[in-house]
């Protein structure tokens, strides 16, 4: 059933689109793409309301709605409706379909730290309680200020039906086949394998600029919803769409749509908006012919048009400040947090200084020295290092430039090859900034998680330079159309030969050995054995996971939802005050006993699961425990009920 | 024109598909050497302590046994029998003349047949040694009961369909048109230098 209610959510996304390629005579191959943004964007706006619930039912009527209007204003009109099947429809659709199948059948799961902690959790938050994540109660401290395009885009298709996390997973999967549907846009049907290159392309991107070598675990890539390669992929989405809808009468409203929900992917997208939104101003004012605001004309009309999209992403991120000051009381002025506790603004004026040498610290200048650096030594794609990827995409801009079919396209080859290098670089100083300025120093002295940081762009830039070679090799008299096919083609081999090297049999998301997942469903399995000792406990779980990092804590907090988990000291690994601190782990908590019961007792925690047991619990608090632990000998695991001072075994959790 | 070659190719890939199943049994049913069952003496025990005669405990999470002298053997198809569960991805790899160092192409999932049986088919080609990875967890009990080799497998194990197959079918053949079309356009243009639509 819930195959059928996923298909039903990607069914109305994929009405919406047909309804505005019909509608709004759009090119079918980029209404896949709007249609998600309009999606995640509608649900956002209802669920920042605090309707959320009513949001996804106006949804689905309005997809509905649509469905209804097609089927009476088009009814025997195939020629129209002919024009929706193009080469991009045709991958989204089949593609698509393709993967919520198999999902469902395989059920993949969350996998990825970052899934537990907020982009996996958020989602079934807002499921199981019917309200917005930054407002829902999950039992401790949540820190949920991160921006909800992507969560209310994996919501989506959990909207109906149980929750199920393949189903967000495939979610995310049918938002990056609309990207590689709109990179592929501007082919028509019968001419749909000169588009085929292209969707390769797309289709292997996320693999192509996040791996640069062979990985033993699967790649979670198509497999996840982490935010850094979808953001990545709607960077590109963006600008493809606005190449593709330039001049149409819709085009800038569309791109904004775009725009804005690429502003509330995540945090680090705004200034990759910011790019986006310059690019395509100065596209509008340089190389647009004409580009009117409804009767507004000439250079008036391309001036309204830019400040329009030049000021959507600015107000997409106000409102979600705005919106965090108002709801959760969070510093309003877009606080990024970390060590310095600066605000977004304050943050580039304090780094621009010290870039100028103003106050330079000796941490602005190792950080930023080891991100020069690292773009020209760290190899961070298949393609290569920083350096590498610069060079093929600027090539691809140069053919892009030779091949173009007119004056005005081989304008926009070169400003889009000068703005979006140029935006590169400000994009690079501002990850270096985050570094110097938001990461411990630890964190900043390692450069932790730079990859995560650098692909997004990596990946819009190179997506839209493909669009733009796309344009040309779509042109029908061209009397160098092989150069743009060909260099494609090179490419798409290139892509091909490195990831076939890369990606080992079994380590895909369309053919993951299940062994993969054994220690998440043995998880799931404990969880379930849990709701059935206790399935509706008004109070919270204590956690205990000796030896955990917080990476199970994490994934128990994310899976017994509803039932609430605990803080439990932050991962739940405890030791009695006297106790010698084991010297291999950093995650010991030393409490005594009375600081223990004062703990359960403020956190309102009527029980106790112990997923692992060791010897410092069982010496320390085994005499709580009306088993003594006995319970948990080999790496079993117990729930107890908190009965003042002692804790009654309820029964073994497997 | 384009939708017949693509058709072409859909019917091509079955029947390749079909064609190499019946002439991998043919193969292996002329050419396959009597079952046998091999000693772990063949086998070098990496990441493992052996605990009993037939059982092992893993000191790391990437246990596994790799053949000492495969060209010993003339293998076709591999099976292993366990006594209890074990975790991780359960494969094979193999070296041949051609490709002598292991290498993640050169791997195969198990099938699994129930009661802790793995079975492998491997490819028509000469191989030398294999490498048997039957758990993936540290301070695991892998209790093994046989390893054999040259079992034969059932006619229809030979037409066994994985995820990546169906993908690879559904989206495989239009991406060759698609280069086969490329070749054909430029050929049209550069050599019949037709000035027509391309």
């Amino acid at each position: 059933m819930d195959l059928l209610f996923t298909l039903f959510s990607f069914a109305a996304v994929t009405g919406i689109a047909v309804f505005i390629s019909l509608k709004y005579n759009m090119n079918s191959g980029l209404t896949p793409f709007v249609s998600s943004c309009f999606a995640m964007m509608f649900l956002s706006l209802f669920g920042c309301l605090g309707f959320v619930k009513l949001g996804g039912y106006l949804y689905f009527l309005l997809a509905l709605a649509a469905v209804i209007y097609m089927a009476l204003g088009y009814k025997n009109n195939w020629k129209a409706l002919s024009k929706v099947v193009t080469p991009g429809f045709v991958f989204f659709v089949a593609a698509s379909v393709f993967v919520i199948v198999l999902f469902s059948i395989k059920q993949p799961m969350y996998i990825v730290w970052d899934e537990f902690s907020f982009w996996g959790t958020s989602v079934k938050l807002i499921k199981v309680s019917g309200e917005m994540y930054t407002t829902a109660e999950i039992g401790w401290e949540w820190a949920a200020t991160q921006k909800p395009g992507l969560v209310m885009n994996s919501y989506l298709y959990e909207f109906f039906g149980h929750y199920q996390e393949w189903r967000a997973c495939a979610g995310m999967d049918v938002l990056l086949f609309s990207v590689a549907a709109a990179v592929a846009s501007c082919f028509e049907n019968k001419n749909w394998h000169k588009a085929v290159p292209f969707i390769v392309i797309a289709f292997l991107t996320p693999f192509a600029f996040s791996l640069y070598n062979t990985i033993t675990p699967p790649s979670s890539i198509y497999m996840s919803v982490m935010a850094d390669v979808p953001m990545g992929m709607i960077f590109g989405a963006v600008m493809c769409l606005y190449f593709g809808l330039r001049g149409e009468k819709h085009g800038v409203g569309a791109v904004c749509i775009a725009l804005a929900t690429l502003t509330f992917v995540k945090d680090t997208a705004f200034p990759l908006a910011m790019v986006a939104a310059v690019i395509i101003c100065a596209d509008i004012i340089i190389a647009e012919k004409e580009c009117s605001f409804g009767a507004v004309k000439g250079f008036a009309g391309k001036i309204i048009n830019c400040i329009i999209v030049f000021i959507t992403p600015v107000i997409t991120f106000i409102a979600w400040t705005v919106y965090l000051g108002a709801v959760l009381n969070v510093d309003a002025t877009g606080n990024v947090g970390g060590s310095e506790q600066m605000s977004m603004f304050g943050m580039l004026i304090e780094g621009i200084k010290q870039l100028l040498g103003i106050g330079t610290t000796e941490k602005f200048v190792q950080v930023m020295g080891q991100m020069l650096s690292n773009y020209f030594n760290i190899r961070l794609t298949v393609l290569g290092s920083g350096l590498r990827v610069t060079i093929v995409i600027l090539c691809l801009t140069a053919v892009a430039f030779l091949t173009a079919a007119d004056k005005r396209q081989k304008i926009r080859s070169v400003l889009y090859a000068v703005l979006s290098t140029a935006g590169f670089a400000v994009y690079y100083i501002f990850i270096g900034f985050c570094f110097v300025f938001v990461f411990k120093d630890a964190e900043a002295a390692s450069l932790a998680s730079y990859e995560r940081y650098v692909y997004p762009y990596y990946i819009g830039w190179f997506l839209a330079a493909v669009m733009l070679v796309a344009q040309s090799a779509a042109q029908k008299t061209q009397k160098i159309y092989g150069l743009a096919r060909a260099s494609v083609l090179a490419v798409t081999l290139l892509m091909v030969l490195r990831l076939s090297n890369i990606l080992l049999v079994g380590h895909t998301f369309v053919d993951f050995d299940e062994n993969f997942l054994k220690d998440r469903r043995e998880q799931v399995a404990k969880v379930e054995c849990i709701m059935e000792y206790i399935p509706d406990a008004q109070q919270k779980i204590f956690f205990i996971g000796q030896g955990d990092d917080g990476n199970r804590w994490f994934r128990y907090s994310n899976q017994m939802l509803p039932l609430q988990l605990a803080y439990s000291y932050g991962g739940g690994t405890i030791c009695h005050a006297d106790a010698q601190t084991p010297g291999d782990s950093l995650y010991y908590i030393k409490v005594t006993q009375d600081e223990l019961l004062d703990y359960l007792q403020e956190n309102n925690c009527g029980y106790i699961f112990v997923e692992r047991s060791d010897s410092y619990l069982e010496s320390g608090f085994g005499h709580m425990f009306s088993d003594a632990l006995e319970s948990c000998k080999d790496g079993k695991s117990a729930l107890y009920k908190i009965n003042g001072s002692k804790f009654e075994f309820i029964g073994e959790v497997k | 024109m384009k939708k017949k070659i693509t058709l072409l190719l859909y019917i091509l890939f079955v029947a390749a598909f079909l064609l190499e199943g019946v002439v991998h049994f043919a193969y292996d049913r002329i050419t396959m050497p009597q079952e046998e069952e091999i000693d772990f003496s063949n086998f070098e025990i990496v990441n493992m302590k052996q605990t009993g005669e037939k059982t092992f405990v893993s000191v790391t999470n990437d246990p596994y046994f790799e053949m000492i002298d495969g060209d010993r053997y003339v293998m076709h198809t591999v099976k292993y029998i366990l006594h209890g569960e074990t975790s991780g991805a359960r494969s094979l790899y193999y070296t041949t003349t051609k490709e002598p160092i292991y290498s993640g192409k050169n791997m195969i999932i198990a099938k699994d047949s129930g009661n802790y049986t793995f079975e492998f088919i491997l490819p028509m080609e000469e191989i030398r040694r294999i490498r048997l990875d039957m758990s993936g967890a540290f301070n695991e009990v892998i209790d093994i009961d046989k390893i054999i080799i040259n079992y034969r497998p059932e006619f229809t194990d030979y037409f066994s369909v994985d995820e990546m197959d169906v993908a690879k079918f559904i989206f495989m053949p239009p991406a060759i048109a698609s280069v086969l079309f490329f070749v054909y356009d430029l050929f049209r243009y550069y050599i019949r230098k037709e000035k027509e639509e391309i």
